[in-house]
């Protein structure tokens, strides 16, 4: 009790509970960002991973010919789609067990850029849910390279 | 020879020199026969304010963001050296920038008003930038509000970043765009040392930019907090202008200061820079809080285009668990619990578009006792995963409704429909003794008795409130109160979520219990308590407390300097007609230490709100004998 009012009292003096930490050059995109968990404030929780060096090995790759996109434009997306699947991993779980969500079809436009095929590619999502996630500790790297697998065979799903 | 090589040098150096130097002069001449440097948006561009003595200085208070060494407090200097600038040669290292392309809103802005000849003075060519700029894809601009969390009154302040939306043509999905966001580089996690420092400005605020996704999922579900999205109409140029200056400010550093230049209020320079023709940032002097930086971004005419809410993971759930039958729940709270066979059996037997629905709020209930923290426990990630895999297995078409689209948010009301966070008193005391007037301040923000739109209902959150008096009978002044906090937060008990009451505060105030006169009973207080508050049926948001309290006083009035103690209090609101709010409540004090003499202080408050502008107050209190009536008009501003 006496903590919760310590904090209270400090945090009251700042204007925005924001209490981020570090330094995130504004070219960047935020990786590595460190946040304090208001359930715990003694534990700084990462909200990503580990590093981004984690987030840059390619355990997603979808080669450029069945993406249709150029190989550039597709390395872009995939670590696109790599870093949103590690930061958001919980509720694209819950999304894609449900078969519907926005983290779900965000996640989606991310490896698909035609708009028309993305919802069969969310259903897909939903009909290899325990493939993906084969695991209750299933990484977001390991959900990605069972999709990359599973993707191989519907190369409709991707563009 | 050497003499002759040394001419010849000095020719081929020098004479197309020369000739820079002078479109650099007619660029220069231009600026001053223009008046460029007394320009709204030269002004803006570098974040100039007049001072106490009328002379403008920069709120940027990085050396680096300026040109000329004199340039935080001299615009016309920095407009001719940031010129010169443009005439440097480009550098060899790729990372270093020309300034123009350190700058390119001042260079885009200074091209457009003196029409740069291109010929002789070439655009500058910026990898970095482009890059940068194209993976923006910046089409719009939205003011974010991050709303309050339940249980903790100081962040009734709110919070606020941008996000910038992405171009038409290239549509992304919103969690997708780009998010441009000042905050404090604080590197200590000592209260204190981060409250005096950020007081007194000795933190360095930057900007920083990072998905969206990364903000919801801090806001949204990390804390809890709706996201309020304000959709900003701005035109394409001042849209484009604003990433523009967004590349100079990512760059520099201001120093932060909490109550005045802080988080908020840095975003208001920046539109102004956008769109010179906003007028964002003159009010706002000794302090900015979020909601009212809001407000001022609000009243500028034409300026908000829509509002979207972004419900938190509790609103989320809550309007879940609004759509569940009462027979449901047990059922959502033991599988949330536990997801074993004999609570799978009861699943399975509903019809499918109800499974969903127990799932999903069994989801909800679940994540909301766990925390999104990546580090749970293997039994909690088994329970989820056991709860998902249910989930999954519920066939595809009957897919439950999404919570935007249900109607628990269509009526939800944006948190600027509040009160103003200033609240200035004029009121009228009758005692037992005498008669006083009264002139109360309080710079934020609100109390339990202050209409809760927009506020956490049942909390009170204020901040150095200082209320004198001058006693009409007696023809004394005396200061009554001094708070320099005083936080309550009591929020009902619910079914799933059990926070406990709480207050704490500290500051000067009269102790009108001890029977001196007020003027020698000024005394420095601290307090805190914890209890239960819930609903009752009385009124929508009528609630009833108590509370166990712990009381220290300091000071001349007490026998020892002092009194240590404690008791509790307990009291009940209600709203008649839904707007007139009585209040009732009771405390008892003892003190075992220092001053004996305990404390009993009963108060019967009526509330009628004048507008939107003000509220009409009567309270009817004592403590010990001293008893007082106080008619008050309160005012926010």
């Amino acid at each position: 009790m006496k903590k919760r009012l310590t904090l209270a009292l400090v945090a009251s003096l700042v204007p925005s509970l924001a209490l981020a930490h570090g330094n995130h050059p504004m070219a960047g995109c935020g990786l590595g960002y460190l946040l304090i968990s208001h359930e715990d404030n003694e534990r700084i929780t990462q909200i990503i991973g580990v590093t981004t060096n984690h987030i840059g090995s390619q355990t997603f790759a979808i080669s450029s010919g069945t993406s249709g996109c150029t190989e550039d434009g597709a390395v872009k997306l995939v670590r696109e789609a790599e870093v949103f699947a590690a930061v958001n991993l919980e509720s694209l779980r819950r999304d894609m067990a449900a078969g519907q969500g926005e983290f779900v079809d965000t996640f989606a436009s991310l490896i698909n850029s035609n708009a028309a095929t993305r919802p069969q590619l969310v259903q897909f999502f939903h009909q290899h849910y325990s493939e993906l996630f084969p695991s209750a500790s299933t990484e977001s790297d390991e959900m990605l390279s069972s999709l990359t697998r599973t993707l191989t065979s519907h190369p409709e799903l991707l563009g | 020879m050497k003499r002759f090589t040394f001419l010849l040098s000095w020719l081929i150096f020098c004479v197309p020199a020369w000739g820079v130097e002078s479109y650099l002069d007619s660029l220069q001449q231009a600026a001053q026969s223009q008046q460029l440097a007394d320009d709204p948006a030269w002004l803006r561009l570098l974040h100039y304010r007049r001072n106490l003595f009328g002379l403008y200085e920069s709120d940027i208070d990085d050396k680096e963001f300026f040109l000329s060494p004199r340039g935080r407090r001299d615009p016309r200097d920095e407009l001719k050296t940031t010129l010169a600038a443009f005439f440097e040669p480009t550098p060899v290292d790729p990372q270093s920038q020309s300034a123009g392309c350190r700058y390119p809103a001042r260079y885009a802005w200074l091209k457009e008003r003196i029409r740069f000849d291109l010929q002789k003075l070439p655009e500058p060519v910026c990898p970095r930038f482009d890059a940068w700029r194209q993976h923006l894809q910046a089409g719009g601009v939205t003011m974010v509000f991050a709303s309050y969390y339940m249980n903790n009154p100081s962040s009734m302040y709110g919070h606020t970043f941008l996000r910038l939306n992405g171009i038409k043509s290239a549509a992304k999905p919103p969690l997708l765009n780009y998010t441009v966001n000042f905050a404090a580089d604080a590197n200590t996690r000592n209260g204190l040392v981060f409250a005096l420092y950020g007081l007194t400005g000795q933190y360095r605020g930057r900007f920083s930019t990072m998905p969206y996704y990364m903000k919801v999922q801090e806001y949204n579900n990390l804390e809890s907090r709706d996201l309020w999205e304000y959709r900003l109409n701005l035109s394409d140029k001042a849209v484009q202008q604003f990433v523009r200056h967004a590349w100079e400010m990512g760059q520099t550093s201001i120093a932060y200061y909490f109550l005045n230049r802080n988080c908020s209020y840095q975003l208001l320079p920046m539109l102004e820079v956008a769109e010179p023709t906003l007028n964002l940032t003159r009010r706002f002097i000794f302090k900015a809080i979020p909601m009212d930086t809001l407000r001022a971004v609000l009243e500028q005419p034409n300026l908000v285009a829509g509002i979207t809410l972004r419900p938190s993971h509790v609103s989320q759930m809550l309007a879940r668990r609004a759509r569940l039958r009462r027979e449901e729940l047990p059922l959502v709270e033991s599988l949330a619990v536990n997801a074993g066979t004999a609570t799978m059996v009861m699943v399975t037997g509903l019809p499918p578009e109800r499974q969903a629905m127990v799932l999903d709020s069994a989801y909800d209930l679940f994540r909301y006792r766990h925390g999104f923290t990546f580090d749970q426990a293997p039994v909690v990630k088994d329970q989820e995963s056991r709860l998902l895999r249910l989930r999954n297995n519920v066939a595809l078409s009957t897919t439950s409704m999404t919570v935007q689209e249900s109607k628990g948010f269509n009526d939800a009301i944006p948190p600027d429909q509040g009160h103003r966070t200033g609240r200035v008193g004029l009121s009228y005391g009758v005692t037992t003794k005498s008669h006083f007037e009264e002139l109360s301040i309080r710079p934020a923000a609100h109390d339990q008795d202050d209409a809760s739109l927009g506020y956490i209902p049942g909390s009170q959150l204020h901040m150095f409130n200082f209320k004198i008096r001058y006693d009409k009978d007696r023809k004394t002044g005396y200061l009554q109160e001094f708070s320099l906090i005083d936080l309550k937060s009591y929020s009902p008990w619910d079914r799933w979520m059990h926070h406990p009451a709480w207050q704490v505060g500290t500051g000067l105030q009269v102790a009108q219990d001890l029977a001196k006169d007020p003027e020698n009973s000024l005394h420095y207080d601290a307090h805190g308590g914890s209890g239960i508050a819930f609903h009752t049926p009385l009124s929508r948001e009528s609630m009833a407390y108590a509370l166990a309290v712990a009381d220290v006083g300091v000071g001349a009035p007490f026998r020892d300097y002092y009194r240590f103690g404690g008791g509790g209090t307990a009291g009940l609101w209600f709203d008649l007609f839904t707007v007139w709010r009585m209040h009732i409540d009771a405390t008892y004090l003892n003190y075992p230490l220092g001053d004996p003499m305990g404390s009993v202080r009963l108060s019967f408050l009526s509330a009628i709100p004048l507008g939107h502008w003000g509220q009409w107050r009567v309270q009817l209190s004592r403590q010990n004998d001293y008893k007082e009536v106080l008619n008050q008009v309160l005012v926010y501003w």
